[in-house]
């Protein structure tokens, strides 16, 4: 009986024993399975975050060329100056501390206090300083021992070495090197590059084990964007755009777009007031900072400074839209060229308005212009004959050219930000158009584009009547200088024929030699263009106005077409024939030689050019009065000696025939005049004016020969102070444009 | 009988054998001596190799491990060096980058403009300009034999 109690005991407790095996191995087996297949991942990356160090190798970001190479955008490595305010352990240090780097940062040194005294662990001090001010740190550190307590990060910084020069289309990167706004950000993916990454083993302290468990995964510099911008045509346009803005109190900022018409390629695009990319946040714009100023410890003002910043930053070349007012004209007029409802031969009547529907439509010139060719038409930009031309079109032929000639559509640039066109809101669709639409349409009132779909519109009249996508980036190319991709010219198709093409360059051409646009004339070049002065409808102030003038050259084989807009001006003139076509024409006066194009001057421009002043220091007064006399100049001495000392103007410089050579015969002290006030003379009175101040005038700006030419800007100031016999440029233009 | 102890021990057949009469003129002793002898020799060797064994193997270890520390610290410092030397290149690149960057500056047109407009400096009309024609592509000038020169062109 015991014996079998014990065995049934043996067997159960076997049993038992068994079960609690099985429990604790089932257990085991839940559990293993739980951590290797269910939560796997999370211990994996655990494990791994214990047992390796991952180190980011940031990637070099690509750098931005010009068209010739040149750098407009590069990073270097710049380092943060930062600091552990909680190791801070003595009054005396944190004193040190901020008094050491507000010197060496240039920081205000109560700012720096108010940080150490902080409870953080981390607080930056100052971020991407150069290697010049981050060794002074390093000095810094050293010497006073504070290591622990400053150190120095290293980062990447962003190079605009020419400031504000296009900084609209470049853009600007933010803190962690990611593009913001313009190239930066349309082109961030190409530009920054791929970060590496070292993977290394940890040893028990924590330290790295380089070597035997280190895996390296080099970073990959970012490929670099070579552009169709020449910086050179940049910098012109910007100088006179921005000259313009200034002078004609321009309130709505101003914008220039220089494009090659045969390929779309943009040449300069630029937007002014606009902002440094060096230091994107913080507000270029004087007034804009005055305006803020008084704003200051408002409620106001946070709000104010944020619209001041993205106005600064926006593109107003691709992202404003406006009315285009009369140089519209140009695709109205190519379309009933292109249609063969208009021929050259055909006249207008224009007796200051028309009426369309019931709706009386006034000629700018409101005693009208009469009867007119078709090019007197485009010459004195009459409304009544376009808008006779766009009747005789009709709704669906006008909104097929519309629609052709790219204005629905976005022009599909490579810059973020474009606006698209919107039937209904932007255009009248061409099934929902009226008479009444037309004809406000027909000289570009109704409807709003970009600036650049109107250029690549205008582009197409006249480059043989090819729409080509405007772009900004020719080419790809990665850290060896090897082609990555080439952004070859993109035709989408052609509006009108070559033939109707050369003919918009005949007529427009006119424009600038005798009608609205004879501001834009440029000496020794055939220019072509078109003024538009419209109406912003959209405005409360009824008397705002847009200032605008699209011009091209040469007319024969147009190989630059620029545009002028000009938003708000409040000048005493503000008609784009006026205020803008200067700006194309100075822009094009500096350009054209750059790009190899060849002046060749008529009879009437050759009598009319300046000579270069001949050397005639060191010489005998005898063989100095020869030498000036036959180069079409006269002489003015000063002093009794024999040879001459020093001239004025200087060797070489241009000054106008019949112009004055002082020379100074001996010792004497330079004879100083005081520079007159030219502003609203005419030729012969400015030209009275230098002679009774003993100053040379040089001409600049339009065709002395027209009526209603007057003086508006000279190169040296009113009141200055300068030797008799100094040149003084002073610019002229035709006063009689209106439109 | 030493015979048997030298070679085979278990199971010698040759035992149950006839026998041949030995020849006399075979002396046993003499070879037993010289196998001895020649035993000893081999053994002490043998015990002598054995004792060196351990001493050879021991620095041949020795001489790899220090060779691979040596290596190992060798490795160190060269890419310590390598490391600094990557710092210090950066750190001047940096600086070539920020210096030809403030060049840039300097040297940009609105600058440029400006200094010469200082200097008395006039900006030269267009009729001023002599424009001269040069090739769309480069030319390569090749000598052969006797003077003979080609012009080879469309090198771009």
């Amino acid at each position: 009986m015991a014996d079998g109690s014990n065995k049934s005991m043996i067997i159960r407790m076997f049993a038992i024993i068994c079960v609690i095996v099985l429990l604790f191995f089932g257990a085991a087996s839940v559990n293993l399975v739980k951590i290797m297949i269910i939560d796997g991942e999370e211990y994996k990356t655990k494990a791994a975050a214990q047992q390796l160090s991952d180190t980011t190798l940031s990637a070099k970001r690509g750098d931005i060329f010009d068209r010739n190479n040149e750098v407009l955008a590069t990073s270097a490595t710049a380092w943060t100056v930062y600091i552990t305010p909680q190791d801070i352990k003595t009054e005396e240090e944190r004193k040190t501390i901020a008094s050491g780097l507000s010197e060496i940062l240039e920081l205000d040194y109560e700012t720096v206090l108010k940080q150490t005294q902080k409870k953080t662990y981390y607080e930056k001090i100052k971020s991407r300083i150069e290697k010049t001010t981050a060794d002074k740190v390093r000095a810094f550190i050293s010497e006073h021992k504070l290591g622990s307590i400053v150190g120095l990060d290293e980062t990447t910084k962003r190079y605009y070495p020419n400031n504000s020069l296009a900084s609209t289309v470049l853009g600007f990167v933010g803190t962690d090197n990611q593009g913001l706004s313009g190239l930066e950000s349309y082109y961030d993916e190409n530009l920054s590059g791929t970060d590496g990454r070292v993977r290394a083993a940890k040893n028990a302290r924590g330290a790295d084990m380089p070597f035997s468990y280190e895996k390296i995964v080099e970073a990959q510099t970012g490929n670099s964007l070579v552009l169709t911008i020449d910086k050179y045509i940049q910098y012109v346009a910007e100088k006179y755009l921005e000259k313009a803005v200034e002078e004609n109190n321009v309130t709505n900022r101003g914008c220039v777009i220089a494009m090659d018409p045969n390929t779309g390629g943009i040449l300069a695009m630029a937007t002014k007031p606009d902002f440094d990319p060096n230091t994107p946040f913080s507000i270029t714009d004087e007034k804009t900072l005055a305006a803020l100023e008084e704003l200051k410890d408002t409620e106001e003002y946070n709000d104010a400074f944020n619209k001041a910043q993205k106005e600064q930053w926006r593109n107003k070349a691709i992202s404003d839209t406006y009315e285009p007012g009369s140089v519209f004209k140009v695709v109205t007029g190519s379309a009933a060229l292109e249609e063969g409802v208009v021929f050259l031969t055909n006249s207008f009547s224009c007796p200051g308005y028309i009426v369309i529907a019931g709706t009386r439509y006034h000629c700018h010139k409101h005693a009208g212009h009469g009867t007119q060719s078709l090019g007197g038409a485009f010459a004195n930009s009459c409304n009544p004959a376009f808008i006779q031309i766009g009747q005789t079109l009709g709704v669906k032929s006008f909104f097929k050219y519309f629609q052709s000639y790219g204005l629905t559509e976005k022009t599909g640039i490579d810059l973020p930000g474009e606006t698209a066109p919107i039937a209904g809101v932007t255009y009248h669709d061409g099934s929902t158009m009226t008479n009444i639409d037309l004809a406000s349409e027909s000289f570009g009132q109704g409807f709003n584009v970009t600036p650049i779909q109107l250029i690549t519109a205008i582009s197409a009249a006249v480059n043989g009547g090819y729409l080509v996508q405007p772009h900004v980036v020719s080419k790809i190319v990665d850290v060896d200088n090897n082609t990555v991709k080439n952004y070859e010219t993109k035709q989408k198709r052609q509006v009108i024929s070559t033939e109707t093409s050369e003919l918009i360059c005949q007529l427009l051409e006119s424009v600038v030699s005798q009608g609205s646009g004879k501001n834009a004339y440029v000496p020794g070049y055939s220019v072509g263009g078109k003024t538009g002065t419209s109406q912003k409808l959209s405005s409360e102030d009824e008397t705002a106005r847009i200032a605008s003038f699209c011009g091209f050259a040469p007319t024969d084989n147009p190989q630059i077409v620029v545009l002028v807009v000009l938003d708000e001006p409040h000048a005493p003139v503000i008609y784009g024939g006026t205020i803008a076509a200067p700006v194309a024409g100075s822009i094009l006066s500096d350009v054209l030689p750059y790009m190899g194009v060849e002046p060749a001057y008529n009879e009437e421009e050759m009598s009319s050019l300046s000579v270069s002043t001949p050397d005639v220091t060191g010489k005998s007064l005898e063989q100095a009065k020869k030498a000036i006399t036959d180069a079409g100049l006269t002489v003015r001495v000063v002093g009794n000696g024999d040879t001459v000392e020093r001239q004025v103007p200087s060797v070489g410089q241009p000054i106008s025939k019949q112009g004055t050579v002082v020379l100074y015969t001996g010792a004497d002290q330079a004879v100083m005049v005081e520079v007159p006030d030219f502003a609203g003379l005419t030729v012969s009175q400015a030209n009275s004016l230098a002679a009774e101040y003993k100053l040379n005038i040089k001409f600049s700006g339009y065709s002395l020969s027209a009526s209603n030419v007057v003086a508006y800007s000279q190169s040296i100031s009113v009141g200055e102070s300068v030797e008799i016999g100094s040149v003084i440029t002073v610019s002229f233009r035709s006063s009689d444009s209106s439109d | 009988m030493s015979k048997y102890y030298v070679d085979s021990f278990a199971y010698d057949f040759d035992m149950f054998m006839p026998r041949e009469k030995r020849q006399d003129n075979i002396i046993e002793l003499d070879r037993k001596k010289t196998t001895v002898k020649s035993t000893g020799k081999k053994t002490r060797a043998k015990a002598k190799s054995k004792r060196l064994l351990p001493v050879v193997f021991t620095a041949i270890m020795l001489a790899l491990i220090v060779g691979n520390i040596y290596l190992r610290v060798q490795v160190t410092e060269v890419t310590s060096k390598i490391n600094k030397a990557q710092i210090e290149n950066d750190k001047l690149l940096s600086e070539q980058i920020s210096l030809e960057m403030k060049l840039e500056n300097d040297i940009a047109y609105k600058n440029l403009e400006e200094s010469a407009k200082a200097l008395g400096m006039q900006k030269a009309e267009p009729y001023q300009m002599n424009y001269i024609c040069s090739a769309d592509v480069d030319v390569v000038e090749v000598k052969e034999g006797n003077g003979l020169v080609t012009a080879q062109t469309g090198v771009e």
